[in-house]
């Protein structure tokens, strides 16, 4: 480019520099080669004659062979450049033709799409055609809500996305749900948004039946537990009753002791809420939910998860020793779904020491600090352990040797736990019984602050 | 003529419920009982001082399994007469059943009504004064039979069986008059006033001792 602009002068300047050389007329000084004594002469040369002025010759034309050396290898770097730049644009069109990830190019000044791929037309089921020159909202890509606002707001912003998730309501009815991740780059000048986009519809559907399998393992776990559930209501509310029947009987007396009434009103309050608290907890195991992880500290999940079984502690004679470790750092989890991990392997344990004389039908929870990276717990038994043959089997769903079992609950702790980006596996202990251990990754963020469960933050719960 | 056991009757309640605990025990004494709690059935054991006078409530369910019945199978073990009374929650119907024929007082159901309980500790301890009272009297009475001698014994028996002293000094080859005596001997000694009284005495010593 920039030779183009001082061609005509360099070629003027050429042009002069040659007439110099030629007015000088320049010719290579001869060598005679003498015969016989005759005197040697010599045609003065070029140098001898004009030295100022061959000297001027030289440097011009020196200078000019110089400068079009330059001019000549600049272009050809330019040249090469657009090569480059031709091949390199052609290699991102083959990229972005023949992608197996759906992708198109929106303009961000005016939000219209540019241009999209062969697997985007498939995914949208939008011909190419009729996608050029249009913006999303028109080619029918967002219809939900304010979608012209949303898209405006996102144009303007000029943010990249990363896994957006966006329902794409098909004609026919059938939705797909899409990962939308977006780059913004400059292509021919202009400021684009490169969006690609993942059909994740078959992910969701899956993640949404292991949701639902989860909810129906915990109905099933909270079905084995409805007595105790009963009992831990049933509790407060018989201490209720009674403590009303004996404060109306002292309030019925000439001089009621006002401060024994005052004390149970203390202790029906202290009841009162100790019921709402079993229901608390009852409800959010029941609802449907996706999985929240926050920082979690991993001895009060434990502790909440004994909580709602000791009914069925005190039912079967289990006697539960805690080893729990104070200075344990918070995790990164769910906690409804880690306390139904605890639950799961706790009445397991349990079940395992039936038979067990009552002395010995001990349960030891144990939490400690496994590394830098990981929190570890777990839950010992003294049953009868596990079969060698089928500790590599335990964890496989439908495997089960109950006879009323569904084989779900270690598959389901086990996909929870990795989903947790933890472990779960089993172990028989030396003497009797079996322990089972859990691994948990520490929340790397805020390894010692934050609350426990954040149960009284949550309002999503049904 | 009161139990032997100078004691007033005691509630002996036992639930490893706190709260519940103390809300029963309010109730109760409130109502003009005397009441000791015990949060299980191994406390109650260890408190348990010689023979106890009142009544025993008891939940079914306690720590370590069905523990509200093993107490009182134990309890029945060792001749321990106390009237005993469970509180059964939802379910536990036929356990509270089982106990009645065990010789369990009776069952409640929780949540427990106030008058429920109330009434049927008044029954218990009124069934136990009862109890004590012919136990007392029995003891009493066959403390007086011991007192006679063999002859009495013998002229007792068959007055009892209602011979006339005549057959009674042909049986015993006594005269009639010696008869006579042994007689009035027995009357005093039994302290029975007529051979009406002297009958019942008998047939009380018949029983065997509960």
């Amino acid at each position: 480019m920039s030779g183009s602009r001082f061609r005509p002068a360099i070629r003027a300047f050429a042009a002069l520099a040659v007439s110099v050389a030629v007015a000088a007329g320049a010719e290579p000084p001869r060598v005679q080669i003498p015969e016989g004594p005759e005197l040697q002469t010599e045609t003065p040369g070029l140098w001898a004659e004009h030295p100022a002025a061959a000297l001027v010759t030289v440097a011009v034309v020196g200078l000019q062979a110089f400068m079009i050396s330059g001019l000549i290898l600049a272009r050809i770097r330019q040249k090469r450049a657009e090569k480059e730049l031709r091949l390199s644009e052609a290699r991102f069109a083959g990229i972005f033709r023949s992608s197996p990830a759906a992708m198109g190019i929106v303009r961000q000044t005016d939000g219209r799409i540019v241009d999209v791929n062969p697997e985007w037309e498939s995914v949208t089921g939008i011909s190419r055609n009729d996608a050029i020159g249009r913006t999303p909202v028109e080619a029918g890509l967002l219809i939900d809500g304010d979608a012209e606002g949303r898209l405006r707001r996102f144009l303007e912003a000029g943010k990249p996305l990363e896994n957006y998730e966006h329902v794409l309501r098909a004609a026919d009815g059938g939705n797909r749900w899409l990962s939308l991740s977006t780059e913004l780059l400059t292509l021919h000048d202009e400021a684009c948004f490169i969006v690609v986009a993942k059909d994740v519809t078959e992910f969701r559907e899956s993640e949404k039946a292991r949701q639902q399998l989860a909810h129906t393992s915990r109905l099933a776990m909270l079905g084995e537990m409805t007595a105790s559930i009963a009992h831990e209501i049933n509790q407060p509310l018989g201490a209720i009753l009674s403590n009303t029947d004996a404060a109306e009987m002292l309030l019925a007396r000439p001089d009621p002791p006002l401060d024994e009434v005052k004390q149970i009103l203390t202790d029906i309050r202290r009841d009162d809420r100790r019921a709402s608290e079993v229901i608390k907890k009852v409800r959010s195991l029941v609802g449907l939910r996706e999985i929240q992880q926050r920082p979690l500290d991993l001895n009060e999940v434990i502790r909440e998860a004994v909580k709602l079984i000791t009914h069925e502690v005190q039912r079967r004679g289990v006697t539960i020793i805690h080893d729990l470790d104070d200075n344990l750092p918070l995790i990164q989890g769910d906690p409804v779904q880690v306390e139904q991990v605890l639950i799961n392997l706790m009445l397991n344990a349990m079940d395992a020491m039936k038979g067990v004389p009552m002395i010995r039908r001990t349960l030891t929870l144990r939490s400690w600090q496994k590394d830098a990276n990981s929190v570890a717990t777990s839950v010992e038994d003294h049953g009868h352990g596990i079969p060698s043959d089928d500790l590599g089997r335990i964890f496989d769903s439908f495997f089960t040797t109950k006879q009323n079992g569904m084989g779900l609950g270690l598959a389901l702790a086990r996909s929870i736990v990795e989903l947790h980006s933890g472990s779960l596996f089993a172990e028989n202990n030396a003497s009797t019984g079996a322990t089972f251990y859990l691994i948990l990754p520490i929340n790397v963020s805020s390894p010692h602050e934050g609350n426990g469960l954040g149960n009284t933050r949550r309002s999503s719960d049904r | 003529m009161k139990a032997t056991v100078s004691e007033i009757p005691v509630v002996h309640l036992i639930d490893d419920d706190e709260s519940l605990r103390t809300a029963l025990r309010r109730v109760i004494s409130t109502a003009g009982h005397a009441v000791k709690t015990y949060g299980s059935a191994a406390e109650f054991l260890l408190a348990r001082e010689g023979s106890l006078r009142g009544c025993l409530v008891l939940d079914v369910r306690m720590p370590g399994g069905a523990s509200g019945l093993e107490l009182h199978k134990a309890l029945v073990r060792q001749g321990e007469t106390l009237p005993v009374i469970f509180i059964t929650g939802h379910g536990d119907i036929p356990m509270g059943v089982q106990a009645i024929k065990d010789g369990a007082f009776d069952f409640l159901t929780k949540p427990v009504e106030s008058d429920c309980l109330l009434t049927t500790i008044r029954d218990a301890l009124a069934t136990e004064e009862a109890t004590c009272e012919a136990s007392d009297r029995l003891r009493e009475i066959a403390a007086r039979a011991s007192r006679l001698t063999p002859a009495e014994r013998e002229v007792f028996r068959h007055v009892v069986e209602g011979l006339a002293n005549k057959q009674i000094a042909a049986e015993l080859h006594c005269s009639e008059r010696t008869v006579k005596a042994h007689r009035s001997q027995v009357m005093s000694k039994m302290g029975a006033s007529s051979l009406a009284d002297l009958v019942h005495l008998s047939e009380m010593l018949a029983l065997p001792a509960a």
